[in-house]
């Protein structure tokens, strides 16, 4: 018994939907009050119990969507391997998305529910705002002393818990109305551009943006300020104020 | 972080800090004497979670306990994990960092869970070279805990208790003793728990853990989901005279309770601790 074959064997059975193979299982001792298969399902049941735990903490509102027995049932049959490339537990699920796209073609009661892709993809970056770094507070005082002409050479820089997702159908108003928050009423609405922010508070709020804002925020670190403003320079400075008043653009940096 | 002037050596009976016991612990300011953190949970660069464990640490001492370092894989260190729980313990003031005698990765996959080893030489050599190393990470020893198993292997070159004198002896890590799993390997594998008990070298053990667990089938299962049982209480006061000093924690997950009756808990396992040193001075 070589401790590497040994410890592939029971990570693939703990972790996997097959029966353990029948090496590991000549391996494992059978005395006792239970059966080698029996011992090695108790593993099986803690693992998929530990993942599905943090599936549901990373997406409450998906859950509640698709109802809690039924997204059970969902992740049992759709996700083949309860494993991740990660140490950190809060890196696992980032496959959702993916997964519910895959699902709908598999399952004609998906079907009418087009917009849980988009869904999984907001509540994702829902559950990475939460632990993003902190960010520092912007230096008003460094940015008022810059002369105009480093003003407008100035790049600004977004917070670290901030998402900006395109999104095909308005979930936005589906996670607020979930979590109690007023939501949009042009719940029709598609194309919808969104800010998935976390404010001082450490509560993480999804915010509706305009294409144009979405486009802006996007170019941030890219761009410098005279080469974001355009044609309407007074309406982006405005916009400016109200994101670092708000935490989204945490900071500055000018070339010397 | 202002720690200057805490104390931040464990003593008596502490509690596993959990998520939604952190506003009434801040805000009552309960006199645990100590809490452990579950280092998974505190990882994240920033938000509630770190704000919650540094808001926790200056108020307490805290010592920190993972389960993502799978030790005894044979896949290599995740070295950027390590550091990022060393970074967590140094800004925590950790009064130390703990892990399990266990592997829960293989072929770059994580299971989360922790999965157990065989008794064998090329095991405790594995798991030997991954316990230095990050002892070296921290500066410091590391605790290594025995965890409850399901299954046994058929080849062993040690008995557990054995393998655990043994790493002890190649690495110098102190031991984490987890008297539940102790108690729970004994029902699964039908053996006596005092086999254990009479053989670990005593004056390694750093900690002690005490939990609730389950039965599910045949098998119990350690679960933290409950009061500490009897058979493991009373496993418990009949060995705690040969650690009187070392700290002992009370380990509650799932179908967590409000923090009161946790507290009730650590109260009554810590007069069962007190009552029985004692009972064995005199």
């Amino acid at each position: 018994m070589k401790i590497a074959d040994l410890q592939a064997a029971l990570l693939a059975a703990a972790t996997g939907r097959d029966e353990p193979d029948a090496k590991l299982l000549e391996w494992v001792r059978s005395d006792g009050p239970a059966s080698a298969s029996e011992r090695v399902a108790a593993y099986r049941a803690n693992v998929r119990g530990g993942h599905l735990v943090a599936l549901e903490q990373a997406y409450p509102v998906l859950r509640e969507v698709l109802g809690p027995r039924y997204w059970r049932q969902l992740l049992e049959r759709e996700v083949p391997v309860f494993a991740s490339r990660s140490p950190d537990l809060n890196g696992f699920g980032e496959f959702m998305p993916a997964l519910l796209c895959g699902a709908q073609e598999r399952r004609p009661e998906l079907r009418d529910m087009p917009y849980l892709e988009d869904l999984a993809t907001l509540e994702w970056q829902v559950h990475l705002a939460r632990l993003a770094a902190d960010d520092p507070v912007f230096d008003w005082e460094a940015f008022v002393s810059l002369t105009d002409e480093q003003q407008s050479q100035a790049r600004l820089l977004r917070s670290n818990a901030i998402a900006l997702l395109g999104l095909d159908y308005p979930v936005d108003t589906i996670w607020r109305s979930h979590r109690g928050i007023d939501a949009p009423a042009d719940d029709d609405a598609s194309d919808v551009f969104c800010c998935v922010h976390r404010d001082g508070h450490f509560d993480v709020d999804v915010a509706r943006v305009s294409q144009r804002e979405f486009e802006v925020l996007q170019a941030l670190s890219r761009k410098c300020v005279a080469e974001l403003a355009g044609a309407d320079s007074a309406a982006l400075a405005r916009k400016i104020f109200s994101w670092i008043r708000r935490g989204w653009i945490v900071g500055f940096e000018v070339d010397n | 972080m202002s720690q200057r002037n805490l104390d931040r050596t464990l003593r008596c009976t502490g509690a596993g800090l959990r998520g939604p016991h952190v506003p009434v612990i801040l805000s009552e300011r309960p006199a645990v004497p100590w809490f452990e953190l579950l280092t998974d949970n505190h990882l994240a660069a920033g938000g509630a979670l770190r704000f919650q464990a540094e808001a926790v640490a200056e108020r307490y001492p805290v010592a920190l306990h993972g389960v993502g370092m799978s030790l005894g894989s044979v896949d290599s260190l995740d070295l950027g994990y390590v550091r990022r729980v060393v970074d967590l313990a140094r800004r925590l003031g950790a009064a130390h960092v703990s892990e399990h005698i266990a592997f829960a990765a293989s072929g770059g996959l994580h299971s989360h869970d922790l999965l157990p080893l065989p008794w064998t030489e090329e095991a405790l050599k594995q798991l030997s070279e991954h316990v230095n190393c990050v002892q070296h990470e921290l500066g410091e020893r590391m605790l290594l805990e025995n965890v409850s198993t399901y299954i046994e292997y058929r080849e062993a070159d040690f008995s557990e208790a054995a393998f655990l004198s043994a790493l002890v002896e190649e690495t110098g890590c102190g031991l984490l003793l987890d008297i539940n799993n102790v108690y729970v390997n004994s029902v699964n594998h039908q053996r006596d728990p005092m086999e254990l008990l009479d053989a670990i070298p005593w004056a390694s053990v750093g900690e002690i853990h005490l939990a609730g667990h389950d039965r599910r089938g045949d098998l119990l299962i350690d679960t933290h989901g409950g009061k500490v049982g009897e058979p493991v209480l009373e496993l418990f006061t009949q060995v705690m005279s040969r650690a009187p000093d070392v700290p002992v924690l009370v380990e509650w997950d799932t179908r967590l309770p409000d923090w009161e009756t946790l507290w009730n808990e650590t109260q009554r396992i810590e007069s069962a601790r007190q009552q029985a040193i004692a009972r064995d001075a005199a």
